[in-house]
């Protein structure tokens, strides 16, 4: 892992030829560059460069929430006891220079006129930037306008979920996690076609995807994967002008075994709660969401609405966001609306057995948020942007049996008690570069 | 008084010079495509490349500070440098594109157009060179 990370880094810093970066050319640079074209240096084919393209992306980012209160209950129903709330299981109200900081590097490889490949390693601070492959695709163009592309794609699963870590192409510092966070998964292992179509002055990209995924998770301490088969998907992104709409639709086999979880209890000398009988065998999983954006270079607004249901203990989730801003100058000051609410558990909370309501109910989302936010350009391809995110509304009262969880996508209510501040906020500040 | 008059004089001879020349798209002399409408104009610069008229085509930008480039994003493709950057921060990075190869400046995109038929530029529209023809004049 040393090795790879080294490797990671080693060509980061080889990638300082890249795309964005380019500095001015002084004057002998430009008669050199000029004297080497009208020497006939002219082919590009003869050219690496003009066959290998070296990008990244860097976001530095620092957050924290205000909730000043360390979690209730005790082990083993919250073996977080006594530690600060978290917020989407990470940020605490400790500033932390990790949890949402992040790089990219990209490699793209032309191999000839119909055929690519890609490979985009993302480092995470908060997993010590050990480097993981978001992308890794041959791209063949079948023909005109029809690509296939297979290997590690990243999931279309909402608008912007395939370039959710760079931070330097949307406006916030981070996603809407009303939308965002309703899929655990980001990759899928397998393939997408693409078809690029117009239908009078609207363009479009119609893409269907098809693979499976195994995506392993310690939240517990112990490791369960998730395994989700058959994952086939369409989507639809239209340009017209200055707006842009996005439908998509995916469709999953999803199952875990969380016989895993009894045996961490077992080995602490606990009684096993029994989670072998919460695991999931082939539970059918559908993703839906659906979104526009305008955007005429100063004014912009985008809205999205984001449904997850899976046929298990685990409640159906929706959320969605409208955001708008203007840029003023390299000022880009914005506000965003974003709920989520859970619902469609009423047969686990009615099954008879208390260890998967009980997980249905610390798994229920319920909140509204406003975020006010700025971005400002230091210059061209790269970025500062502070944000406050205010959640209310995360009472229980909608949901469908008493009991569930109350704190929104902060440490549940059902494990670690409520948090007194109705009104927690989320500080965010990053600084984002592209090259 | 006199040397107001005379400023001021100068100052309008020297005026028409402040306003952008039109910019034209260029390609070289030996290019096979004689035509390009509109709609393909602005897709080629949304794709980075792209065939017309049976013939594939690279297109070719000036420098970010160029003020001829400016203005070719704002008429041909009706996009500010903002929305440009993030648009291909959004393409490279989902694999779907490259943006179009960056020319050192004005000599350079004619040098570059004249010898390769393969790729397409735009420039002021008082420097285009006798080695190209044009194809496009923005309004």
């Amino acid at each position: 892992m040393q090795l790879y990370r080294s490797m990671f880094w080693g060509a980061l810093l080889a990638g300082s030829s890249a795309l964005y970066a380019e500095d001015p050319p002084s004057l002998n640079e430009i008669e050199k560059r000029i004297a080497q074209l009208e020497q006939g240096n002219l082919e590009p084919q003869t050219n690496w460069t003009d066959q290998i393209s070296i990008n990244g992306y860097l976001s530095y980012g620092i957050t924290r929430h205000d909730v000043h209160q360390d979690q209730g209950g005790a082990p083993p129903v919250n073996f977080q006891a006594g530690q600060p709330y978290t917020f989407r299981n990470r940020v605490t109200d400790e500033i932390s220079h990790r949890d949402i900081s992040r790089v990219g590097l990209q490699i793209n490889a032309e191999i000839n006129d119909k055929t690519s490949a890609v490979v985009q390693l993302l480092g995470r601070g908060r997993d010590n930037y050990d480097a993981e492959v978001q992308w890794a695709f041959i791209d063949y163009e079948l023909l005109e306008g029809l690509n296939w592309r297979g290997g590690r794609l990243m999931l279309p699963n909402s608008m912007h979920s395939q370039y959710l870590n760079v931070g330097y192409a949307y406006h916030w510092v981070e996603l809407p996690g009303e939308v965002y966070d309703i899929v655990p998964f980001d990759t899928i292992d397998g393939m997408d076609l693409t078809l690029k179509f117009n239908t009078g002055s609207i363009s479009h990209d119609l893409s269907a995807v098809y693979g499976s995924l195994d995506v392993p998770d310690n939240t517990f301490g112990v490791p369960v994967i998730y395994e989700g088969r058959d994952y086939g998907g369409i989507n639809l992104r239209s340009r017209w002008g200055d707006l842009m709409t996005w439908f998509s639709y995916n469709h999953a086999r999803l199952s875990a075994d969380l016989s895993s979880l009894d045996l961490a209890f077992a080995m602490l000398g606990l009684p096993p709660p029994g989670f072998a009988s919460a695991s999931i065998d082939e539970a059918v999983a559908i993703g839906r969401s659906v979104g526009f954006q305008y955007d005429n270079g100063s004014f912009f607004m985008m809205a999205e609405r984001a449904d997850l249901d899976i046929d298990a203990w685990y409640p159906n989730r929706w959320g969605g966001y409208v955001s708008t801003g203007y840029r003023i100058g390299k000022w880009t000051p914005h506000v965003t609306w974003g709920a989520a609410n859970t619902h469609g558990a009423a047969d686990a909370l009615n099954d008879g057995n208390p260890l998967t309501s009980g997980l249905a109910l610390s798994n229920m989302v319920r909140g509204k948020s406003w975020t006010l936010g700025v971005r400002h350009d230091l210059a061209s391809g790269i970025d500062v942007k502070l944000e406050a995110k205010r959640f209310y509304d995360m009472s229980n009262e909608k949901f469908d049996s008493v009991g569930a969880n109350t704190n929104g996508m902060f440490s549940p209510s059902t494990l670690a008690g409520e948090i007194e501040d109705e009104n927690p906020v989320v500080y965010r500040i990053s600084v984002d570069a592209v090259f | 008084m006199k040397l107001f008059k005379q400023c001021l004089a100068a100052l309008i001879i020297l005026l028409p010079l402040q306003v952008m020349a039109e910019v034209v798209v260029v390609v070289g002399k030996d290019s096979p495509i004689s035509s390009l409408s509109e709609s393909q104009l602005r897709q080629l610069y949304l794709e980075g490349s792209g065939r017309i008229g049976g013939t594939s085509v690279k297109a070719l930008d000036l420098p970010e500070d160029n003020r001829a480039r400016k203005e070719f994003y704002q008429e041909a493709v009706g996009k500010t440098p903002a929305q440009m950057k993030s648009y291909w921060a959004r393409m490279i990075f989902t694999g779907r594109g490259a943006p179009p190869r960056m020319v050192s400046g004005n000599r350079a995109m004619q040098v570059m157009l004249e010898n390769n038929p393969e790729l397409i530029g735009y420039l002021p529209g008082d420097q285009v060179s006798s080695g190209l023809k044009v194809l496009y004049r923005l309004p």
